[in-house]
């Protein structure tokens, strides 16, 4: 029989803020999988993250198949839009939600987990956060802050997360970043230059796969993601209506599920899948591959094979 | 004993939205007059479950838009 078994090795995990994202489904697959899971999580949520968890309010998202409850081995507060402590404007490091979280940038967190582990302590990292604060507005609209803002903190995260997590990193380790379809194909809404920033992701998975494994024998691949209704994607808006009209449009007429994602980043992060590297691997249902679409009725008498093969839920 | 709860919940809210407490009335926003953001809504919330020895995420305290709304709400739940 052939299992994922990712018993000894660490993973991080940055992006996890509560337990409706594909940070937590995909922590829960490399526990279940046997890695022990340290998280990144955003500043201004990490006091409610740390407390829920506490106060035993995610116990029954934390339970795993075999009825055991997993743990985060450590959380650790990050705001992947500064690499060292100095980027972090005084008047942010002075507010209420990051004063006593010390250096949040992407080396103290590196420099936090070395301090913890060691050196050669981490196999796996899988950056799962994106953040554009003009995500609602038009790319023609948007402004030369807010474009630069998500692609600093969608893209470029991901380069100053491998600068720094790659020495950390025992050979044959994975890499792992999750984009979006907008990166490759035009998604009216995903705006504010988060379109851009995927797309930057996706080159940079390419380019930084050829780099990592010459510097420190890792793999780095993306997952391209069908829609979630995420509290971050809910933040982008019209997530449930793209849902719907995936499901509607794709070959498996579903909508993706964070459980399926996980088990692809589980796989791409395991032994199996040394012969992937600088990939973007569509986990949409097929979504990416259509041409035309299934719901509209204008198109329903070209299909021809019709009847047999429509899915409930289409017209 | 609505005004012990009052007395309490006022202190919390501006202990933990940073405004003075007697810009903590009970017709106040908490969104609109007070400022809150979406995190600190539910950093409120938890620090109100700390307050009281309740839990009042998941009782339909996404209700509570004032501080009135805040101290019904927990009044309803009390003990």
């Amino acid at each position: 029989m052939l299992n994922i078994d990712l018993r000894g090795k660490r993973a991080f995990i940055a992006g996890i803020a509560d337990d409706g994202g594909f940070g937590f489904a995909i922590a829960k697959v490399l526990v279940a999988a046997g890695a022990s899971v340290c998280a990144g999580t955003w500043p201004p949520a990490y006091g409610i993250f740390t407390t829920m968890l506490e106060r035993g309010k995610m116990d029954a998202s934390l339970r795993l198949a075999d009825g055991s409850k997993m743990t985060f081995e450590r959380i650790y507060p990050l705001d992947a839009a500064f690499d060292v402590a100095g980027d972090v404007p005084p008047s942010l490091r002075e507010s209420k939600r990051y004063r006593e979280l010390g250096d949040v940038s992407v080396q103290g967190c590196a420099d936090r987990f070395q301090a913890e582990f060691g050196a050669q302590s981490l196999d796996i990292v899988v950056h799962c956060l994106a953040n554009g604060p003009e995500v609602r507005k038009a790319l023609s609209e948007t402004s030369r802050s807010g474009y630069l803002a998500a692609v600093g903190v969608s893209a470029y995260s991901f380069v100053s997360m491998l600068q720094r997590f790659g020495p950390l990193m025992r050979p044959d380790g994975a890499f792992l970043s999750l984009s979006y379809l907008a990166a490759q194909r035009v998604i009216p809404g995903y705006g504010g230059g988060m379109s851009s920033a995927k797309a930057a992701l996706e080159n940079d998975t390419r380019v930084l796969a050829d780099e990592a494994w010459r510097k420190w024998k890792l793999r780095v691949n993306s997952i391209s993601a069908g829609p979630l209704a995420s509290r971050a994607a809910s933040a982008a808006g019209e997530i449930v209506r793209m849902i719907d009209y995936c499901r509607a449009n794709s070959p498996l007429p579903e909508a993706i599920t964070a459980d399926e994602v996980a088990w692809t980043a589980a796989f791409l992060c395991s032994p199996y899948a040394r012969g992937i590297s600088g990939s973007i691997i569509f986990v949409d249902k097929g979504y990416n591959i259509m041409g035309a679409p299934l719901d509209r009725p204008t198109l329903a008498p070209s299909y021809g094979i019709g009847e047999l093969t429509k899915p409930e839920g289409r017209s | 004993m609505n005004d012990e709860i009052g007395r309490r919940v006022k202190a919390v809210v501006s202990r933990q939205l940073e405004v003075p407490l007697e810009k903590v009335i009970g017709e106040a926003s908490l969104v609109d007059d007070l400022q809150a953001d979406s995190i600190a809504v539910i950093e409120l919330v938890l620090a109100l479950e700390e307050e009281f020895g309740l839990t009042i995420l998941g009782t339909g305290a996404e209700r509570i838009r004032t501080v009135t709304d805040t101290v019904n709400h927990i009044a309803t739940l009390a003990p």
